[in-house]
C-alpha cells in the first residue's frame, strides 16, 4: 500500500523543515505506514511497563484474583473505547495532532489550556516516574552483580536515569521510525516478560493459593471494591489521551489504527497488569524490581531486569515521541526552530530535572495525579465525542484549523470557546462530587456507576446543549457550515 | 499561529496534498461502520459485565 518513492518524496520535501518536526503537521497518506502489527508493537510498548503491573498491585489492595481480572479487562474496556471513540478515531481520520484538531473544539487560545494540564504537566511527570523506574530495576541489577553492596541508593537511580533519558533521546531522533523500529524487537521480548513473571509466580505458588488469596486492604463493601478497581482502569485506559491519538495516526488504515490500539491497551494491559496483581497477592509486592531475583536467581533475574528496564524505555519513547507532536505545534514557532534533535534533548532536558528534583514526590503520589486528570480527561472525552458525532459528522475544516485568526471559524471568542470549557468543569465537578481522589473513596453513586462514566457523559451532554442553544446560533464555531469544507 | 516560516510552507504543502486527493481517499479514512458498531457492542458489554460483577 506504501510507494517507498512518494516516501522518499515526501521526506524530501520536508527536509527543508526537519522530517520527523514535520510528523507534527497533518500526515499525508505516504507517512501513514504502521501496519496492524506495528500498532499493535508501539502500543504494548507502551502498555507493558512497571506502571502496569503497580495498577495491578493496587487492584490486589481492594479484590482478590478473579474479581481483579475481570474488573481490570472491564474497566480497561471501558476506558480504552471511550479513548477510541473520542480521541483516536478523529486523530485518525484527519491527520492533525490531535490538539490541534480540538481547536474546532476550545479554540486556538483556549486548547493551550489543555495543553498545559495534560502535556506540560501530566506528560513530564509521567516520563519522569518512567525514568526513575528505569533507574530502580537498573540499580537492583547493580545489586545483584555487585560484589560490595551499594550506597545510599538513590543517587544510583538517578544517575541511571539520566543515562536512559539520554538512550531515548538516540531513538527519539529518528522520529515515528525510530520508535517503530525498537518496538518491533522490544514488543515481543516484553510479552515473553510478561509470560514469564507470571510463570515464576506460578511455579511459587499454586493456583489454588491465587485463588484463596484475600485483597490487602478491602473496604467493606464487595460492590465498593469492585467499582474502585473497574475506576482506576477507566482512568488508565483514558490516560492515553492525546497521544493514543497522535500514535495512531501513522497507521495505514483505521483498522490498524483502532484495533491495535484496542488489543494493546486492553489486553497486553490486562495481561502485564494480571502479574502485578497476582504478584501482590500473594508475594506482597506488585513491583517485579522488589521479588524478581530472589524468586528466579541472580542469572534469570538479571535478564528480566533487563527486559523490565527495556519495557519503561519502550513506555518512555513511546509517550515523548506522541507528546513532542503536541509541544511542537503549540509552543510556538521559536521551538521549532529548534529543530527536531534540539527540541528532543530539550525536553527531556526537562524530564531530567524533574527526575532530580521531584521523582520521588512524583512516584509517592502517582495515583492521585491519574485521579485528578481522570476528572478532566473523562469530561473532555465527552464533549471531544459528542462534538464529532453529534454536532459536527461531517468533520471539521483542516486548513481553519490552522488558520486561527479572527476570521476563522473556530476562533469563537477571542480564541476561547467558553461553552466547551463549562461542559469540561460540568464533568470534572461531577467526577469529583463521586468521588474522593485523595482518600480514594467514593459516594453511593460512584459505587454504581463509577466517576468516569457520569462525568463522560455530563461533559457530553452539556456540550451538546451549550453548543446547539449559545454558540451555534451566534454562528460560531463552523457548526453550521462544515459540511461544504474541505476534506467532508 | 504559532507555526515558523518553514513549517508554514510544509503545511501549505501538505494541505494541498490532502485536499487533491480523491473523495474515494479521503473516505478510505473513515472507521468503517461495522468496526464502529463493534467498538459500541465492547463498551455495552464491559458496563454490563461490570454492573453484573459487582452484584454477584
Amino acid at each position: 500500500m506504501t510507494d517507498p518513492s512518494s516516501h522518499s518524496e515526501v521526506s524530501q520535501s520536508a527536509a527543508a523543515t526537519d522530517t520527523a518536526m514535520a510528523e507534527s503537521l497533518p500526515l499525508v497518506r505516504a507517512e501513514r505506514t504502521w501496519t496492524f502489527l506495528d500498532v499493535l508493537s508501539v502500543k504494548s510498548g507502551l502498555a507493558i511497563a512497571t506502571w502496569a503491573f503497580l495498577f495491578g498491585g493496587t487492584t490486589a489492595q481492594f479484590v482478590g484474583f478473579v474479581d481483579g481480572l475481570l474488573a481490570t479487562l472491564f474497566g480497561l474496556t471501558i476506558g480504552v473505547v471511550l479513548l477510541l471513540v473520542a480521541v483516536v478515531v478523529p486523530s485518525y481520520r484527519w491527520g492533525a495532532e490531535f490538539f490541534v484538531h480540538q481547536r474546532s473544539v476550545y479554540g486556538a487560545v483556549g486548547v493551550m489550556l489543555f495543553v498545559l494540564v495534560a502535556v506540560l504537566v501530566a506528560i513530564f511527570a509521567w516520563a519522569s516516574i518512567l525514568a526513575t523506574m528505569i533507574g530502580r530495576a537498573a540499580v537492583e541489577i547493580l545489586r545483584t552483580v555487585s560484589v560490595s553492596p551499594l550506597p545510599d541508593a538513590r543517587w544510583p537511580v538517578t544517575a541511571v536515569s539520566l543515562v536512559v533519558l539520554v538512550l531515548a533521546w538516540g531513538v527519539l531522533v529518528r522520529g515515528s521510525r525510530g520508535v517503530r523500529v525498537l518496538n518491533r524487537i522490544a514488543a515481543p521480548a516484553l510479552l515473553l516478560l510478561a509470560l514469564w513473571l507470571l510463570v515464576a509466580i506460578l511455579r511459587r505458588v499454586s493456583f489454588a493459593e491465587l485463588l484463596a488469596a484475600q485483597p490487602i486492604a478491602p473496604v467493606p463493601s464487595r460492590g465498593m471494591n469492585i467499582m474502585l478497581v473497574v475506576e482506576l482502569h477507566i482512568a488508565a485506559g483514558l490516560s492515553w489521551y492525546a497521544l493514543a491519538g497522535n500514535l495512531a495516526r501513522y497507521a495505514r488504515t483505521p483498522r490498524a489504527a483502532v484495533w491495535g490500539s484496542w488489543i494493546s491497551y486492553v489486553l497486553v494491559g490486562t495481561l502485564s497488569e494480571v502479574v502485578g496483581l497476582a504478584s501482590a497477592l500473594t508475594l506482597a509486592s506488585a513491583d517485579p524490581v522488589a521479588w524478581m531475583v530472589p524468586m528466579v536467581g541472580p542469572v534469570a533475574g538479571v535478564m528480566l531486569l533487563v527486559l523490565l528496564a527495556v519495557a519503561n524505555l519502550s513506555s518512555l519513547v513511546g509517550m515523548v515521541q506522541g507528546n513532542a507532536q503536541t509541544l511542537v505545534q503549540h509552543m510556538g514557532a521559536g521551538l521549532q526552530r529548534l529543530g527536531w534533535r534540539r527540541f528532543i534533548a530539550l525536553m527531556l532536558t526537562g524530564v531530567a530535572v524533574l527526575s532530580v528534583l521531584a521523582s520521588d514526590a512524583l512516584y509517592n503520589h502517582f495515583y492521585t495525579l491519574v485521579a485528578y486528570l481522570q476528572a478532566f480527561f473523562a469530561s473532555a472525552a465527552g464533549v471531544a465525542f459528542v462534538d464529532r458525532v453529534v454536532l459536527r459528522p461531517a468533520g471539521v475544516d483542516l486548513r481553519a484549523l490552522y488558520a486561527t485568526d479572527p476570521g476563522s471559524p473556530y476562533h469563537y471568542w477571542g480564541g476561547i470557546n467558553p461553552a466547551a470549557f463549562a461542559a469540561v468543569a460540568g464533568g470534572a465537578v461531577v467526577f469529583l462530587q463521586v468521588f474522593d481522589p485523595i482518600a480514594y473513596t467514593g459516594t453511593a453513586l460512584f459505587e454504581q456507576v463509577s466517576a468516569s462514566v457520569p462525568a463522560f457523559a455530563t461533559g457530553a451532554l452539556l456540550h451538546v446543549l451549550l453548543t446547539r442553544w449559545v454558540v451555534a446560533p451566534s454562528g460560531r464555531g463552523g457548526y453550521r457550515t462544515t459540511g461544504s469544507a474541505t476534506m467532508s | 499561529m504559532h507555526l515558523s516560516d518553514e513549517m508554514r510552507h510544509e503545511l501549505e504543502r501538505r494541505l494541498n496534498e490532502l485536499e487533491a486527493e480523491s473523495p474515494e481517499e479521503s473516505a478510505a479514512r473513515n472507521l468503517p461502520v461495522a468496526d464502529a458498531w463493534l467498538l459500541g457492542l465492547c463498551l455495552q458489554l464491559a458496563l454490563l459485565a461490570a454492573a453484573i460483577l459487582r452484584l454477584a
